[in-house]
């Protein structure tokens, strides 16, 4: 079993491809509507690349293309809606990639020598992580390191923009932010935030990996 | 074209070419997770989408001209200050 994020309405995010109207029967992916390329679904982990409206448990035929962030077959349907992924569920995760762009900030901010404004990243609440953040900006100046810096930054963008835009552009943030993280070079931090979106996806919407 | 690491510019001048499916495989990928998480050029390339769909509805093929128009329409314009 794989899953496909589709718009409010089950349409498709780029096509407007109308899955709704095929009520859970085989679509082929030859139909004028879908893309040239197939139908598009999602292993577990592809999940945070494609966040949308609507989460489905969709069901591919053979043989399914494995891509890097998504698979690709020929025919597909529609089984069930995530009835979990709501309104609120979205909500839950952006503000849960607000506070992971807060972490990576406070420990940025730790490794700077900055442990008392690293300890209050991490303690506010949401509601007052704006005002702490602004706070904290300016006393960066010459006492954090670039990356605390533009991660400060980051969490502040994530901040403004968690009431109004939707959870798949505070996700992506948030993984923007880690790749601003200091360590080792071969160390793909954009990729290790989006593996924790996942995990997070998976636990909080029990979905089952069987694949 | 990297999906971590698109621009609202450099996505909005590959809309025509998505729309029309010329657009290589890595770069269809990053133009559409750059349109799930930025609202603006997902409302853009719908519009770009709408008018195609119409002009495909012609009697008749649609002039060059127009589709050239149209093609600049969806090109970046440069932004104020």
């Amino acid at each position: 079993m794989y899953w496909k994020f589709l718009r409010g309405g089950a349409h498709s995010p780029f096509t407007g491809f109308s899955w709704a109207s095929r009520g859970g029967v085989w679509v082929t992916a030859d139909a004028a509507e879908l893309c040239i390329q197939g139908i598009h679904a999602c292993r577990i982990a592809d999940l945070p690349y494609w966040l949308s409206d609507e989460l489905w448990e969709i069901e591919l035929a053979d043989p399914v293309r494995e891509g890097e962030d998504k698979v690709v077959g020929s025919r597909a349907r529609l089984v069930g809606r995530v009835v979990d992924w709501t309104e609120q569920m979205q909500r839950d995760l952006s503000e849960g990639c607000v506070r992971r762009t807060g972490l990576h900030a406070a420990e940025e901010l730790r490794a700077s020598g900055l442990s008392e404004e690293a300890a209050a990243l991490e303690a506010g609440s949401l509601a007052e992580l704006s005002a702490v953040v602004v706070a904290i900006a300016g006393r960066l100046p010459g006492r954090a390191s670039r990356a605390a810096v533009k991660l400060c930054g980051y969490l502040q963008d994530a901040i403004e923009m968690v009431d109004v835009y939707p959870v798949a552009t505070i996700a992506y943030i948030a993984a923007r932010a880690a790749n601003q993280r200091s360590g080792p070079a071969a160390t793909n931090y954009y990729v290790l935030e989006r593996e924790w979106q996942s995990g997070w996806l998976a636990e909080n919407l029990r979905l089952a990996a069987d694949l | 074209m990297n999906a971590s690491d698109t621009r609202c510019d450099v996505v909005s001048t590959l809309i025509m070419s998505w729309h029309v499916g010329s657009l290589r495989e890595q770069d269809r990928n990053a133009f559409e997770q750059h349109l799930l998480f930025c609202p603006p050029c997902l409302a853009q390339s719908d519009k770009v989408g709408l008018a195609l769909t119409a002009l495909a509805e012609l009697p008749v093929d649609p002039p060059p001209e127009l589709l050239r128009r149209l093609a600049e329409r969806t090109a970046p314009r440069p932004r104020g200050g």
